[in-house]
């Protein structure tokens, strides 16, 4: 070897020899992009490996909250929950009756699910049974994530479609980030903590304190009380299970009860901030503050233009990741300055023997 | 000769501590990751008296949720309530 070095006297032949190689392999073949490809694969692998411990990790707390419960066979009805539960979309093509035809489906999953919960847990309080649900469906969110992400991964590897693998690769950190809290969401919601999404409900209960709670839809309730000589009806999600409840059905049967006359509406709901903006804020606007996928705020929309009653909205700012979590206490504040912002839409937007619909939008895990 | 050398290896070391300081990719995130663990340290349940006359924290216990009656009143005798209750944050390395 040494006398083949020793040969070789020009050493300027055997750098630009090795130039102009590596710009062969540079410009004329695909090792760039073999090279780049092997990055993204292994980047991606390790981060859908990290998402898959968040799986069995929410699936695993599900499990062991079941066994705590008394249920036995919990397996094969976790394992059957996470692959079962789909819901496909109605026909949007012809939007006529569509809201109706939507929440007929989503009614039927929902129901389809309690009574498969209710025939393995028959002996569980309405409460508990909420509780394992709502943990049910996130780790089966969750799952459905993993797997969708998995999809993609595969099929980038199996064409070798180092686009598809790139996208993924640049999306990951922050779905990973998304996806974090909501292993931790079931540990609030099976130890029966409010969460950040229990604000709107928070300030509904802060209004009914302990006025008698009347079912009026399914797992949904409403309290009348009397506050500056006007009649107030609040509404919000039974508790203290995890259950969001039917609020716009309830509203609507409320307004038919009281003949539509309805001075307000207000609905206070936890809603999305921005990036930069402080959580706990609390913003007051029209509309109705409600994040369902049509069928309820619709009923709201509805029930307001039939009364011709104002719809306000008081909205208590919070990320993604903390309306799922338990709740902080800068929200518990966002919460109390909302009741405030009620209180003041009473006292100077109504007048006395007014009829009044206050509406506590979310997750009431936690609230009575 | 020697020139185009140094100017070579001055350009990689500026590279290298270019790469490290500004690293981008997944390693950057997995550090992002660690940090922004947040974990509830603590539950705390605030009960408050019907009167509004006493008000105390308390650590939540299974089976509490806002709105339940925890007990009496010490100065009024009038019922105690859980008015809130909130989680305690903390930052842990996963």
């Amino acid at each position: 070897m040494l006398t083949v070095f020793q040969q070789v006297d020009n050493w300027n032949t055997i750098l630009s020899l090795l130039v102009w190689v590596l710009f062969f392999l540079y410009f004329f073949t695909d090792l760039p992009q073999k090279t780049q490809f092997y990055r993204y694969e292994r980047g991606v692998a390790t981060r859908l490996a990290l998402i898959e411990g968040l799986v069995s990790e929410s699936v695993n707390k599900v499990k062991s909250y079941l066994a705590k419960l008394g249920i036995k066979n919990v397996d094969p009805f976790v394992n059957t929950t996470l692959e079962n539960y789909f819901v496909i979309e109605p026909v949007s093509i012809e939007p006529i009756d569509i809201i109706k035809r939507l929440d007929h489906i989503i009614t039927i999953n929902e129901q389809k699910f309690k009574q498969d919960l209710e025939r393995i847990a028959p002996s569980l309080s309405v409460h508990t049974r909420n509780n394992v649900a709502v943990s049910l469906a996130i780790a089966s969110a969750l799952y459905t994530i993993y797997k969708i992400l998995r999809h993609y991964y595969y099929l980038g590897k199996k064409y070798e479609n180092w686009v598809l693998l790139m996208q993924l690769y640049l999306i990951m950190p922050q779905l990973v980030r998304e996806l974090m809290p909501y292993s931790r969401a079931i540990d609030g919601i099976i130890r029966g903590v409010p969460i950040g999404d229990s604000a709107g409900p928070m300030v509904a209960y802060k209004l009914m304190s302990t006025a008698p709670r009347i079912d009026i839809e399914e797992d949904t309730v409403y309290s009348v009380v009397n506050i500056e000589h006007r009649n107030v009806y609040i509404v919000k999600a039974k508790g203290p299970g995890a259950t969001v409840g039917k609020p716009g059905k309830a509203v609507a049967k409320l307004a038919e009860m009281l003949a539509y006359k309805v001075s307000r509406i207000i609905t206070i709901d936890a809603a999305l901030k921005l990036e930069g903006e402080r959580t706990g804020l609390v913003a007051e606007g029209t509309g109705a503050a409600i994040g369902d996928p049509g069928p309820e705020k619709i009923e709201i929309e509805r029930t307001a233009v039939k009364c011709g009653a104002p719809l306000d909205a008081i909205i208590i700012k919070m990320g993604s990741d903390e309306a799922i979590k338990p709740m902080k206490r800068e929200i518990l504040e966002g919460v109390e300055k909302a009741y405030q912002i009620v209180l003041d839409i009473i006292k100077n937007r109504t007048k006395p023997g007014d009829n009044i619909i206050i509406v506590g939008i979310g997750n009431t895990v936690g609230v009575y | 000769m020697p020139i185009i050398i140094i100017a070579m290896v001055v350009l990689i070391i500026l590279t290298l501590i270019l790469y490290f300081k500004l690293r981008s990719g997944f390693m950057k995130s997995f550090q992002q990751l660690d940090k922004l663990d947040e974990v509830p340290q603590r539950y705390i349940a605030i009960v408050k008296c019907y009167n509004n006359d006493y008000i105390v924290e308390k650590e939540f216990q299974e089976g509490d949720f806002v709105g339940k009656i925890v007990g009496e009143c010490p100065k009024c005798r009038n019922k105690l309530v859980i008015e809130a209750i909130f989680a305690q944050y903390t930052y842990r390395k996963r």
